[in-house]
């Protein structure tokens, strides 16, 4: 548990920026608004827990330190449009008020987060759909065709519909990206993920083996049927029912009973990225040409 | 959804009128019935009758993993030049440079074949896919690409994949490998699929499980960017429309409609004469010519209502057809038919469509059999209710 430090404090380590407000805070991450000349970045600090008690603090430290230098790494290697891009702080070890934080920088999304948006219960457009869809197909295929990785965190939190609408949606939190053949930096008996949005095959113990673009085109169809109508397509969750056994076993609502609106050829195509099996959610290929991008 | 000849011993002059009639969109060459000095005539020859025809050579290489035996029936196979005396067995395939050599050596022969795209050897994996054989198997697809492009041809090329149905009912295997096979980077364009059966018997294809093996499977391929021929699938080919199948085969003996690697073992000997079948659209299923006389006196919807009908019904009644190739043009004829249902609008549409067809059958079945009509075993409605199970398996599981 940490306390999100005062800007006055934070701002003492980064003379270049002027702060402008805090964005946001989370279990062991804040994140700022600030500018650097003409241009706005995100700031993150990630508090560095005390190792001291682990098993293998060196290990552990550089383990911590490990995922966030990939993370970074992977931002500056990606081109998308769709994928956030780096910023001038590369990653650092700061002390702050006695706390000890690695903090770097991120271009700045000028939006709303795709969950506010959802929250506001405003049904999109078909075309709205397709666009996050789009946006989303992209930015993997930048992951996965370029630099054999796996996203495995895309929800909702961490899509920024960008104001400027030309922009599209932007994905960003690249914070457990799994590189296939990469070192791993998460605990191998647990499945990372956000758990409503996680694969089912992620669940298996040897997930590793088996990752691949397709698992993120399930949490990209868990988002966009989402964003379509409000509700996950294993809703009804209950307390007494594990999501892991709904996301093994409960077939997903078909998108038409929220949105008989919809074209019958977009909901079959996000449907079926809401697949158990992998290799029925289609390849990254046949999605793309499926939404008009060129071969 | 096109239709194949399965081709074998005997064609005489099935495949020709097959092809004129406009009944069959291509061929699949048996190598073992076929000399290689003939192969390239007959291929020319058919290709005269109508241009726009596929030809495609089941090279056979699997069967030289059978154990060797005086009396296997190997045809001509032995005279081909890919073909390997020595049974062929694991250590065999432990070497890389035996799976890239035959596989060249495979394609590199159809090269000079007016054939339209090629078909790559494979061996048979008889038992799970959690096996040596799953392994090589998948060697054998992971190489294909790579040699062709190196054969330097620019026709398309499948890979043959040759699975027993104990491969396909272990369902946690079975998924463990399509995960695998669609993820090659470097895929054939497209996979030649066998199902190998231990004989030719109904029951062994039309169970719940192997449909939804099947389906699951087949699937997969085409959600993943393969063209997918399935050989030998006669009354399993309209199924595997649903989810996408490019292509089907059948043949005019049972061996010719169901794959099993006994046709290549030493035969038991004798055996009755085939007794002629029809078709029926509406049964899915094929029925004998007594069965169908009483049948089709009761519900005329029996008949299939197609141009080779003529050959089996005449002013009197149901008239035996004059020859074999009568019966076999009507089986394809009835299959080009039943294609043709389930292969409009998206994956789920085309599942319903095939379930209400089958519905439909069970209704008609029943419905003869209050009225006293007996069907034998393999003209029965064993293998509905099965179709059902799969297809509902499949979708609840995908």
């Amino acid at each position: 548990m940490f306390f999100p430090p005062q800007i006055d404090d934070v701002s003492a380590h980064f003379p270049a920026f002027q702060f402008q407000s805090l964005i946001g805070s989370g279990t062991f991450k804040v994140a700022y608004k600030v500018k650097s000349g003409d241009r706005l970045e995100t700031l993150k600090l990630f508090h560095l827990p005390d190792f001291s008690s682990a098993p293998d603090p060196a290990s552990a430290h550089k383990n911590f330190v490990g995922r966030l230098s990939r993370e970074v790494e992977l931002l500056g290697l990606c081109n998308c449009p769709h994928l956030v891009k780096l910023g001038s702080v590369t990653p650092k070890e700061i002390n702050v008020v006695g706390t000890n934080f690695i903090a770097y920088s991120e271009e700045f999304l000028d939006g709303e987060q795709l969950r506010a948006v959802i929250a506001r219960r405003t049904l999109p457009s078909e075309g709205d759909l397709l666009l996050l869809l789009r946006c989303l197909v992209l930015a993997i295929t930048d992951l996965w065709e370029d630099h054999h990785c796996v996203h495995r965190d895309i929800k909702p939190e961490n899509i920024i519909r960008r104001s400027q609408t030309t922009l599209g949606f932007t994905l960003f939190d690249l914070g457990i990206t799994f590189v296939v053949g990469g070192t791993r930096f998460t605990d191998p008996g647990i499945s990372p993920g956000t758990p409503p949005y996680r694969a089912p095959e992620m669940l298996d113990a040897n997930y590793a083996d088996n990752l691949d673009a397709r698992t993120d085109l399930y949490s990209i169809g868990v988002t966009v049927f989402e964003y379509a109508c409000g509700h996950h397509p294993l809703e009804p969750f209950l307390p007494h029912i594990s999501i892991d056994s709904l996301i093994l076993s409960k077939p997903p609502t078909p998108l038409e009973t929220y949105r008989p609106d919809l074209s019958s050829e977009t909901c079959q195509l996000i449907n079926r990225l809401n697949r158990k099996r992998a290799p029925l959610r289609g390849s990254l290929k046949l999605i793309r040409t499926e939404l008009g991008f060129p071969s | 959804m096109k239709l194949y000849a399965q081709h074998g011993f005997g064609p005489g002059t099935k495949i020709k009128e097959g092809i004129t009639a406009g009944l069959l969109d291509g061929v699949i060459i048996s190598a073992k019935d076929v000399s290689t000095e003939q192969l390239g005539l007959q291929m020319n020859e058919l290709r005269g009758i109508r241009d726009s025809i596929d030809i495609l050579l089941d090279t056979q290489y699997y069967a030289s993993i059978l154990p060797d035996h005086e009396d296997n029936r190997l045809g001509n196979l032995a005279t081909y030049p890919y073909w390997i005396e020595t049974p062929q067995n694991d250590l065999y395939f432990l070497d890389p440079k035996n799976i890239e050599g035959d596989i060249r050596k495979c394609l590199e022969f159809q090269t000079e074949l007016p054939v339209t795209s090629h078909i790559a050897p494979n061996i048979v994996v008889r038992g799970s896919l959690n096996s040596r054989e799953g392994l090589i198997a998948t060697s054998f697809l992971n190489e294909t690409k790579r040699v062709a492009k190196e054969v330097g041809s620019s026709r398309k090329t499948f890979c043959t994949l040759a699975l027993s149905r104990e491969a396909i009912l272990d369902s946690r295997e079975l998924a463990h490998f399509v995960q695998l096979i669609t993820s090659l980077p470097n895929p054939p364009d497209g996979i030649y699929f066998l199902l190998a059966l231990s004989g030719a018997i109904q029951s062994e294809t039309f169970h719940g499980d192997v449909i939804a093996g099947l389906l699951y499977l087949v699937s997969a391929l085409k959600l993943n960017g393969f063209e997918v021929i399935v050989g030998y699938s006669d009354l399993m080919g309209p199924i595997l429309a649903t989810v996408g199948a490019d292509a089907g085969a059948s043949g005019w003996f049972a061996t010719l409609r169901h794959f099993s690697l006994n046709r290549f073992a030493p035969g038991s000997g004798g055996g009755q004469p085939a007794r002629s079948v029809y078709l029926s659209v509406s049964l899915f299923n094929r029925i004998l010519l007594g069965e169908l006389l009483a049948a089709v006196t009761l519900e005329p919807a029996v008949k299939n209502g197609i141009s080779t009908d003529g050959s089996y019904f005449d002013e009197n009644g149901v008239i035996e057809p004059e020859t074999k190739t009568k019966e076999c043009l009507q089986s394809w004829e009835a299959l080009r038919k039943l294609h043709g249902l389930f292969t409009e609008g998206q994956e789920n549409v085309r599942l319903i469509a095939l379930m209400d067809h089958v519905r439909k059958a069970k209704v008609l079945y029943s419905s003869l059999r209050k009225q006293g009509v007996l069907f034998e075993a393999k003209s029965s409605d064993a293998h509905l209710d099965p179709i059902l199970q799969g297809i509902s398996d499949f979708q609840r599981s995908a």
